[in-house]
C-alpha cells in the first residue's frame, strides 16, 4: 500500500488551520512548521499577483510530498530518513539523524524539511498534542510524517481531520477503491515539480 | 584559507639551517592557539545550537561546506600535481613530493574537519560506519576521502621506506598512480554531493565533476607553485626555472579549462531561457555577482600573467597563483550559496528565524532578496580553528617528519 | 546513547506495520470501520496516558464546539467536535480554535491581579502584583465612594465579558443591580439593525441554518470575507460550488481571498454598495424578473402607504374599534378590484399608485420603492460604483439564475457612515427575488442577568457610547446634535438630547476597547480622564496598559458554560482548573457584588447561575435544560420555524414606517430618511465626484481610503498575541497596497509606510497586492499598539463619523495619505 494525500486546491482557502493543528498534534518546536500554506500571487501571504485588472492568488498547502522516489532517503548517509516500504510514508528517525542536512539540500520541495537549529523550544511548558508524538531533538532534521502515530491507529493525519475546507483527503493510492484513488480518477490533478522524477504521493486537484 | 601558505611564508624569512627555526615554532604556537579557540567556539556552536551560524533551512549549508569543497580541491590538486612527475617518470621539483603529500594530508584533514564541524550530531559519527547508506553520495565521499587519506599516509610512509632503502622507486610510482586516480575520484565524488541532487538547478549538471577536477588542478597547481617558490626562497629546495615556467603554463591551461567549463555550463543553462537563465542572472547580475566577477577577474588576470612570458617572474607567478586560489574560492562560494539562492517553490509564506537569517526584513519565506546566506562570526572562528588544525599539522610535519626539505642543493 | 533503530517516539516500526495492516483491512471493509477504530483508539489513548477529552468551545468569534484533550491538567490539543444530527458534516475549528492550548498559557496571559505602581503615570508600564482580596477591596471601596458622591451611574461597566459571547449573565446582573451605566460598543449595529428591520434576522446569526448555503445555486457574498472572518462558513460555500454548480459572486472593493474564489467579482467604490444594489433592483424590476408571488405573500410590498404621513394604511385607520391584535394592513386586491386586507386578499397588487381611501391618497409600498429605484439608472450606478454597466447587467442576470440564491451580507459594508442604507439596500434585492428563507430562529441563551422570575427588576442601565466619554468626563454631560425630522409633509428641527452623567470609574470586562474603538488617541485621552480604571482580561492588552487595576480572567476551558452556534447548543465543560490566579467573570462579578453590599443577588455558584441561562421558556419547551445539555455537550437543534418574520410588521420590509434606532442614547434620528433604502456617499471616504455628489475636499490632502480588514489569526485583538498563531503571519502589522499606489509614493514591497491623517498615524509594513483596489489600502486589524512601530490602525479612524440611524462606528469611512516611513 502507498499512503497518499489528495488536496483540492479549489477548496483550500488558505486558512492555515492545517499548519496549526499539525504544530499542535506533533508538538512541533517553535519556528518549526511542517505544513505550510503558501500563497501563489504576491510576495506576502494572502496577497495577489498579476494586475488589478486580473489579480491572481492561489493557496498551496505544501508539506513533505512522501515521494515514491524520494531524493532525501537516497542521500541520507545513515538512513535516518527512510521510506517505509509497507506504507509509502517517508519517515524520519530523530534519534539517528547526524544532522548533516544532506536531505535538506536534496529535497526539491523548498521549505518542507526543517532543522532544529537549537534546542527545541516550546510555548507551553508541557508537551502538546498526541501523547505518542515523536520527541524532537536539537540538531536533527524533521518534517511531515503523515502523522504516523495517528495513521497507525487508523486515524487521519491531523491536517486532514481538521481541514476547514474539506480539501484534504488521505488514503491508499494503491487501492483503486480508496477515496483518494477515486478522486484522482475523476478529477484533474497536478503535482509539485514532477520534473524531478520524485513521484510525489501528494496530489493537487485543480 | 591561505593560513597554510601564510604559515609557510611566515617562516620563510627565518634562516633555516636546521629543522625548526623560531618562525616555525611561532607558527606552531599560533596555529595551536587558533585551533584551541576554534574548538572552544565549536563547543559553543554545539551547546548553544547551530542557530548561531548563518545557516538556516533554506540555506542549509554554508561556510563550512564551502571550505570543505575548497580544501578537498586543494588537497586533491596538490597531490595530483606533485604526483604526476612521479607517476609518469618525469623530472619534477626534486623532492617536493613529500611535502606535497603531507600538505595534501593536512588539507584532507581540514576538509574532514569541516564536515565534522558542520554536523549537528558529531557524537553520532559512528553511525556512519554502522548504518552506512551506500546510496548516499556523502557516504561515497566519506569512503573515498578515507581511502585517500589512508593512501596518502601510505604514500608518505613509502617514501620514508624508500629513504631507508627498503622500498623500490617502482613501488612509489605504483602508489603515486593509485593516489592520482583516487585524488581525481575524491574531487569528483565531492562534486557529486552537489550535482546528483536534482533539486538545485545550478548544481545538477554532469559537468560538475570534471569542473571540480579542473578547479582542483588549477588551485592545486597554484598551491604547489606558491609552496615551492616559498621553499626555494627559504633556501630549502632548489629547482630549474624551466620547471616553474612549465608548471605556470600548466596552471594557465588548467585555469582556462576551469573557465571554459564554467562558460559551457552557463551557456547550457542560460541558452534555453528557462529556469537556467535565472541561474545565469543570479551569477552575472544577481546576488552572487560580486563573487562571480571577482572569480572571472582573478582567473583572467592570472592567465594573462601566466601566458605573458615577461610577467612570468617568481613574484608574478606567486601573484597569479594566489589569484587563481582566490578565484576558485569565489567559485566555491558561488556554487554553495548559488545552489540555495533560487528556491524551487517561489510562493509566499512567512519566514521565521529557522527558515532564513534575514527573516525579519524579508517578509516572505521564499521571496528573499540579497544573498540568502552570509557566515556569522562564530563560523569564521570555527573555520579558522579548523584551518589552524591543518596549519598545525603541516608545521608539525615540517618540523618532525622526514620531508626532505633541508639542504638539498641543485 | 540508546539507539533504537527505526523507532519513532513510543511507536516501534513493527507495531506500526501491524496496526496499519489492520487498518488497511478495515478501511477496505468500509468507511464506518475507521470511525469505530478511531473511537476505540480514543479510549485506548485515554487509558494509556491519563488523557481526558472534554467538550469545550472557542470563543474567538462564533463559539465553535470543540473537543479539548486534557493531560495532566493542561489542554494539550483541541479538535473540531463532531456534531451529531447535523444535516451535513458541520465540524468546525479554524486556526484560532486550534491554537487554544497555547492561548491558555501564552506569555501575555494576565496571571495575577496587578496594580499600577503608586506614583507612576497611567500607561507607564509599572505594575505590582496584589492579592485578589486587595484588588476586590480597592475596587469595591472605589465603587462605593463614587456611587455615593456622584450617583450609581458614575461607575460605568463594559459587560460583554472576557469570554465573550455568552458567559456574561452575572456581569449583566452586577451592572444592572448595582446600576452601573453601560458602555455600548457602538459597533456592528448597522448590519444588525439593517437586517433585523428588513429581513427579521441576520443571515448568519439569526434564522437560517448554515447548511442552507450548500444548497445554493447562486450565492452572493457582499462586503465581507467569510473565508477570513468566519472561516467555517467556507466549506458550505465550497460544497455548493462543487456539488451544486453554484455560481459565487463577491462584491467588495478589494479582490481578497474570497474574491479569488468567485465566478464574478465586482469591485465597487467603497461605500457605494447601496447604489449598486438599487441599480440591480431597478434592472430586475424593469426586466420583470421579480418574484411577485413571494413579495405578495411575505413582504410589505402590497401594503398601502398613506401619502399624508408615510405610514401603512391599517384596518384601524378605516374601522372603529379594531383591537390591536386584530389589526390588518390594507392592500388593493386585484381579484376583487377593491380595497382588501393582507390577511384575506387573494391577489394583493404590488404596483399601484394613487388609491383614494377615505380621502387619503395611498400607494403600495412597492410602487414607492419602484419610484425610489428610478433614481438609480444603470449609467448613474455605474458612475457611482465604477462598476462597468456590462458587469452590472451580468450581475443582474446571475442573480436571476434559476434555483436557490441568496446574498450573505457582512460587517464590511456596515462600517461606513451610511451602513444601514447599504444593508437595507441589499436586503431589497433579497426580498424582490424571493431569496429570504422562511421565518425561523435559532436558539439562544438568556444573558440578561436575571432569571425569568426576576425580570421585573429595573434592569435598564444608562446606555453610553465610548464616543460620549470625553464630554461626560469633562463636563458631566453629552449633548447630541440637533436633527431634522420629517413627518409626512412636515419637517421640523429637533434638538438633540443632553445626557447628564458624571463618570468616575470604568470597569472593563473583556474586549479591548482602547484598541478596537476608532480614534485610539482620543479613546486613550478620554480613558485617562477616568478617576479609576479596572480591566479584567485574559491577555494583556492596550486597555490593560492604561488601567489602574488589572484582573486575570479565566478562559472558556477553565470555566465552561453554554453557547449557541449555527443551530447547535453547546455546553463547555470546565476542562482544566484556572491557570495562575485567573477567575471567571461569574466569580469576579460575585466578588464585586458581594463587596458592595449586594450579596443577596450573588448567592449562586456558576453552575446554578447557568440554570437561568439555559432553562428559558423557549428551550425548556423543546426539551432542553442545563443538566441534559451539559451531559450531552452539543445538541444540534437546527432552526425553529416562526409564524412570522421578526420585523415590525411580521413581513419582510423594504419600507420602514416609523423606525427608531436599535441602540438609543438620546440621538435625533429622522425615520423618513430610512423609510426606503437609498444611497448616500460615505461621510468621509468619498474622494471622487460622482452621482451628483461632490468629492470630499479632504481627499485632496488624504486621497486614499483605508479599511482595516479582518485577519485570519486574530479576532479584533483577541488571539493576536498567541505565539503559535504569530508564527503563521508576518511578524508585525502590515498594510496591503496596490502596486500602483505604492509606486507613486516610492514604496517597495516590505518597506515601512506611514499612514496618516489629521487624527493620527500608523506605521505598518507595506505588502503589495494586485488585489487591492487602486486608491484603497487594507491595513491589518487588531495588533496592539505596542506591536506597532508607531501609532495604530485605529489612530486613523474617527469617532465623529457616526450615522445616528444605528448609531455605528464607521471604521472603513476613513481617508489617509501614505508615505514611506523614514524610521522617525
Amino acid at each position: 500500500m502507498r499512503y497518499g494525500m489528495v488536496i483540492d486546491l479549489k477548496r483550500c482557502s488558505g486558512c492555515k488551520t492545517c499548519s496549526v493543528v499539525c504544530k499542535v498534534a506533533n508538538n512541533l518546536p517553535n519556528n518549526i512548521i511542517w505544513n505550510r500554506v503558501l500563497t501563489e500571487g504576491g510576495n506576502a501571504p494572502d496577497t495577489a499577483g498579476g494586475t488589478w485588472e486580473n489579480p491572481t492568488m492561489q493557496h498551496w498547502p505544501v508539506a513533505c510530498q512522501h515521494c515514491e522516489n524520494p531524493a532525501c532517503t537516497k542521500v541520507c548517509p545513515v538512513g535516518a530518513t527512510w521510506k517505509d516500504a509497507e506504507t509509502g510514508i517517508v519517515r524520519q528517525d530523530y534519534d539517528k539523524c547526524i544532522g548533516c542536512r544532506m536531505c535538506l539540500a536534496a529535497c526539491p520541495y523548498t521549505g518542507v524539511r526543517s532543522f532544529n537549529w537549537e534546542e527545541p523550544a516550546y510555548y507551553a511548558d508541557f508537551a502538546l498534542g498526541d501523547a505518542d508524538a515523536a520527541k524532537h531533538e536539537k540538531h536533527t532534521v524533521e518534517k511531515c510524517i503523515f502523522c504516523t502515530q495517528r495513521v497507525a491507529k487508523g486515524e487521519q493525519p491531523a491536517c486532514v481531520a481538521d481541514c476547514i475546507g474539506r480539501a484534504r483527503h488521505f488514503g491508499d493510492l494503491d487501492d483503486p477503491n480508496s477515496e483518494v484513488s477515486k478522486l484522482l480518477a475523476t478529477r484533474e490533478w497536478t503535482q509539485l515539480h514532477p520534473e524531478f522524477g520524485t513521484k510525489p504521493s501528494v496530489y493537487y486537484l485543480v | 584559507m591561505t593560513d597554510t601558505t601564510a604559515a609557510v611564508a611566515a617562516k620563510a624569512p627565518a634562516p633555516a639551517p636546521k629543522k625548526g627555526g623560531k618562525g616555525l615554532m611561532i607558527g606552531i604556537g599560533v596555529c595551536a592557539v587558533v585551533m584551541v579557540v576554534g574548538i572552544a567556539l565549536w563547543m559553543v556552536q554545539l551547546s548553544g545550537g547551530m542557530v548561531q551560524t548563518g545557516m538556516r533551512n533554506l540555506d542549509s549549508w554554508g561556510f563550512y561546506i564551502t571550505l570543505f569543497m575548497f580544501f578537498v580541491g586543494l588537497s586533491a590538486g596538490g597531490l595530483i600535481i606533485s604526483s604526476i612527475p612521479n607517476a609518469f617518470g618525469m623530472k619534477g621539483f626534486g623532492d617536493i613530493s613529500r611535502v606535497a603529500i603531507w600538505s595534501s594530508i593536512c588539507c584532507t584533514c581540514v576538509a574532514i574537519g569541516f564536515v565534522v564541524v558542520d554536523l549537528g550530531g558529531p557524537l553520532r559519527l559512528w553511525e556512519l560506519f554502522v548504518y552506512s547508506n551506500l546510496n548516499s553520495p556523502l557516504m561515497w565521499d566519506i569512503i573515498v576521502l578515507s581511502t585517500y587519506l589512508i593512501l596518502s599516509i601510505v604514500y608518505l610512509w613509502a617514501y620514508s621506506r624508500e629513504d631507508a632503502g627498503k622500498m623500490s622507486h617502482v613501488a612509489i610510482r605504483v602508489i603515486s598512480i593509485i593516489a592520482l586516480v583516487v585524488a581525481v575520484a575524491v574531487h569528483t565524488v565531492t562534486a557529486w554531493i552537489f550535482s546528483l541532487s536534482a533539486a538545485h538547478e545550478f548544481w545538477h549538471t554532469a559537468l560538475m565533476g570534471p569542473w571540480f577536477v579542473a578547479s582542483a588542478l588549477d588551485c592545486g597547481t597554484a598551491l604547489v607553485l606558491i609552496v615551492v617558490i616559498a621553499l626555494q626562497k627559504a633556501g630549502r629546495i632548489a629547482f630549474d626555472r624551466a620547471h616553474m615556467v612549465n608548471l605556470a603554463k600548466m596552471l594557465a591551461v588548467f585555469t582556462c579549462v576551469d573557465l571554459y567549463f564554467f562558460a559551457c555550463d552557463l551557456l547550457t543553462s542560460g541558452f534555453p531561457g528557462g529556469s537556467g537563465s535565472d541561474v545565469v542572472a543570479m551569477l552575472t547580475t544577481g546576488a552572487l555577482a560580486p563573487f562571480f566577477w571577482t572569480q572571472i577577474v582573478c582567473m583572467g588576470l592570472a592567465c594573462v600573467i601566466l601566458f605573458v612570458p615577461r610577467l612570468r617572474t617568481k613574484g608574478g607567478v606567486v601573484l597569479a597563483s594566489a589569484l587563481v586560489i582566490a578565484g576558485v574560492f569565489c567559485k566555491r562560494c558561488e556554487i554553495l550559496v548559488g545552489g540555495f539562492q533560487i528556491p524551487n517553490i517561489q510562493f509566499a509564506d512567512v519566514a521565521n528565524s529557522f527558515t532564513i537569517t534575514q527573516w525579519e526584513s524579508g517578509m516572505s519565506l521564499l521571496g528573499y532578496q540579497g544573498m540568502v546566506y552570509w557566515p556569522t562570526p562564530i563560523e569564521f572562528g570555527v573555520a579558522a580553528g579548523v584551518v589552524a588544525l591543518g596549519g598545525l599539522l603541516l608545521l608539525l610535519g615540517i618540523k618532525y617528519l622526514p620531508l626532505h626539505l633541508t639542504g638539498k642543493e641543485k | 546513547m540508546e539507539l533504537t533503530q527505526n523507532t519513532i517516539g513510543n511507536l516501534s516500526r513493527r507495531g506500526f506495520l501491524k496496526t496499519t495492516a489492520a487498518t488497511a483491512a478495515l478501511a477496505v471493509a468500509g468507511g464506518g470501520a475507521a470511525a469505530g477504530l478511531a473511537a476505540l483508539d480514543q479510549r485506548t489513548a485515554m487509558a494509556d496516558s491519563q488523557e481526558k477529552v472534554c467538550t469545550t468551545y472557542c470563543n474567538a468569534c462564533m463559539g465553535c464546539p470543540l473537543e479539548a484533550v486534557v493531560r495532566d491538567g493542561n489542554v494539550v490539543l483541541t479538535r473540531a467536535k463532531h456534531i451529531e444530527g447535523a444535516p451535513i458534516d458541520a465540524k468546525r475549528m479554524c486556526a484560532r480554535g486550534a491554537s487554544i492550548p497555547t492561548l491558555i498559557v501564552q506569555e501575555k496571559r494576565i496571571q495575577y491581579p496587578m496594580r499600577r505602581v503608586e506614583g507612576t503615570e497611567r500607561g507607564a508600564g509599572q505594575w505590582e502584583r496584589i492579592s485578589w482580596d486587595e484588588a476586590i477591596d480597592t475596587i469595591c471601596s472605589k465603587i462605593k465612594e463614587y456611587q455615593s458622591q456622584f450617583g450609581p451611574g458614575s461607575v460605568c461597566c463594559f459587560s460583554y465579558g472576557t469570554t465573550e459571547p455568552r458567559n456574561m449573565y452575572n456581569l449583566h446582573r452586577l451592572e444592572n443591580v448595582a446600576q452601573f451605566s453601560h458602555q455600548n460598543r457602538t459597533t456592528d449595529f448597522a448590519l444588525t439593525q439593517g437586517t433585523m428591520y428588513t429581513a427579521g434576522g441576520f443571515f448568519y446569526q439569526g434564522g437560517s441554518d448554515m447548511d442552507l448555503i450548500s444548497q445554493m445555486n447562486t450565492f452572493v457574498i457582499w462586503g465581507h470575507n467569510p473565508i477570513v472572518s468566519w472561516p467555517n462558513t467556507w466549506h458550505y460555500i465550497a460544497d455548493a460550488m462543487e456539488y451544486n454548480d453554484c455560481k459565487l459572486i463577491v462584491v467588495d472593493p478589494n479582490k481578497n481571498t474570497i474574491g479569488q474564489k468567485a465566478d464574478l467579482f465586482v469591485s465597487v467604490q467603497p461605500g457605494t454598495d447601496a447604489a449598486l444594489a438599487l441599480g440591480l433592483a431597478k434592472i430586475i424590476e424593469e426586466e420583470g424578473k421579480t418574484d411577485d408571488a413571494f413579495m405578495q405573500q411575505k413582504s410589505c410590498a402590497p401594503f398601502l402607504v398613506k401619502e399624508s404621513d408615510g405610514r401603512f394604511l391599517r384596518k384601524s385607520d378605516l374601522e372603529e374599534g379594531v383591537a390591536p391584535e386584530a389589526d390588518d394592513f390594507a392592500v388593493w386586491d386585484e381579484a376583487t378590484d377593491s380595497l382588501g386586507y393582507i390577511s384575506t386578499a387573494q391577489n394583493p397588487v404590488l404596483r399601484k399608485k394613487g388609491v383614494e381611501v377615505n380621502g387619503q391618497r395611498c400607494n403600495t409600498s412597492y410602487s414607492l420603492l419602484v419610484d425610489r429605484l428610478a433614481e438609480y439608472p444603470i449609467d448613474r450606478v455605474s458612475e457611482i460604483t465604477t462598476v462597468p454597466a456590462e458587469t452590472i447587467r451580468t450581475f443582474a442576470d446571475m442573480l436571476c439564475r434559476p434555483g436557490k440564491a441568496d446574498i450573505f451580507q457582512g460587517y464590511g459594508i456596515d462600517h461606513y457612515g451610511h451602513g444601514f442604507n447599504t444593508i437595507s439596500g441589499v436586503s431589497v434585492l433579497r426580498i424582490m427575488l424571493g431569496m429570504v428563507p422562511d421565518a425561523n430562529t435559532k436558539f439562544g441563551f438568556n444573558d440578561s442577568g436575571f432569571d425569568e422570575t426576576e425580570v421585573e427588576h429595573p434592569v435598564v442601565s444608562q446606555n453610553l457610547g465610548t464616543f460620549m466619554f470625553g464630554d461626560l468626563l469633562e463636563a458631566g454631560k453629552y449633548t447630541f446634535p440637533n436633527g431634522t425630522v420629517t413627518m409626512g409633509q412636515q419637517t421640523m428641527e429637533v434638538p438633540g438630547a443632553t445626557v447628564e452623567q458624571p463618570l468616575k470609574m470604568l470597569i472593563s470586562f473583556g474586549a479591548n476597547i482602547v484598541n478596537s474603538a476608532p480614534d485610539c488617541n482620543k479613546t486613550i485621552e478620554d480613558y485617562k480622564k477616568f478617576d479609576f480604571l479596572v480591566t479584567a482580561n485574559i491577555e494583556w492588552c492596550d486597555t490593560a496598559d492604561i488601567s489602574d487595576i488589572v484582573l486575570p480572567a479565566a478562559t472558556i476551558q477553565e470555566v465552561g458554560g453554554p453557547i449557541s452556534i449555527d443551530g447547535c447548543l453547546v455546553y463547555g465543560e470546565q476542562a482544566i482548573e484556572p491557570k495562575f490566579e485567573a477567575k471567571s467573570d461569574h466569580d469576579m462579578a460575585t466578588l464585586i457584588g458581594r463587596g458592595i453590599g449586594l450579596g443577596e443577588w450573588f448567592q449562586e455558584d456558576f453552575d446554578e447561575a447557568m440554570n437561568h441561562v439555559v432553562n428559558t421558556t423557549l428551550l425548556t419547551s423543546v426539551g432542553v435544560d442545563k443538566d441534559t445539555l451539559k451531559a450531552e455537550g452539543v445538541r444540534y437543534m437546527g432552526a425553529m420555524p416562526l409564524p412570522a418574520y421578526m420585523t415590525m410588521t411580521g413581513k419582510l420590509q423594504f419600507y420602514q414606517e416609523q423606525p427608531g434606532p436599535i441602540e438609543y442614547y438620546g440621538q435625533v434620528m429622522d425615520p423618513s430618511s430610512i423609510a426606503l433604502p437609498h444611497w448616500e456617499p460615505p461621510m468621509e471616504a468619498w474622494p471622487v465626484s460622482a452621482g451628483g455628489f461632490e468629492a470630499n475636499p479632504l481627499a485632496e490632502k488624504y486621497p486614499l481610503i483605508v479599511t482595516a480588514g479582518t485577519r485570519r489569526f486574530r479576532v479584533h485583538s483577541y488571539y493576536g498575541q498567541n505565539p503559535l498563531l504569530r508564527e503563521m503571519e508576518i511578524n508585525e502589522p502590515c498594510v496591503r497596497i496596490n502596486p500602483a499606489d505604492a509606486e507613486a509614493r516610492g514604496v517597495a514591497d516590505g518597506d515601512y509606510v506611514r499612514l496618516y491623517n489629521d487624527r493620527g498615524e500608523a506605521v505598518a509594513k507595506a505588502t503589495l497586492s494586485a488585489g487591492i483596489r487602486p486608491g484603497c489600502l487594507d491595513i491589518d486589524r487588531g495588533w496592539q499598539r505596542s506591536q506597532y512601530k508607531k501609532g495604530c490602525n485605529n489612530d486613523l479612524t474617527s469617532k465623529q463619523i457616526v450615522d445616528w440611524t444605528c448609531p455605528n462606528y464607521a471604521y472603513h469611512d476613513c481617508l489617509v495619505e501614505m508615505e514611506k516611513w523614514d524610521g522617525q
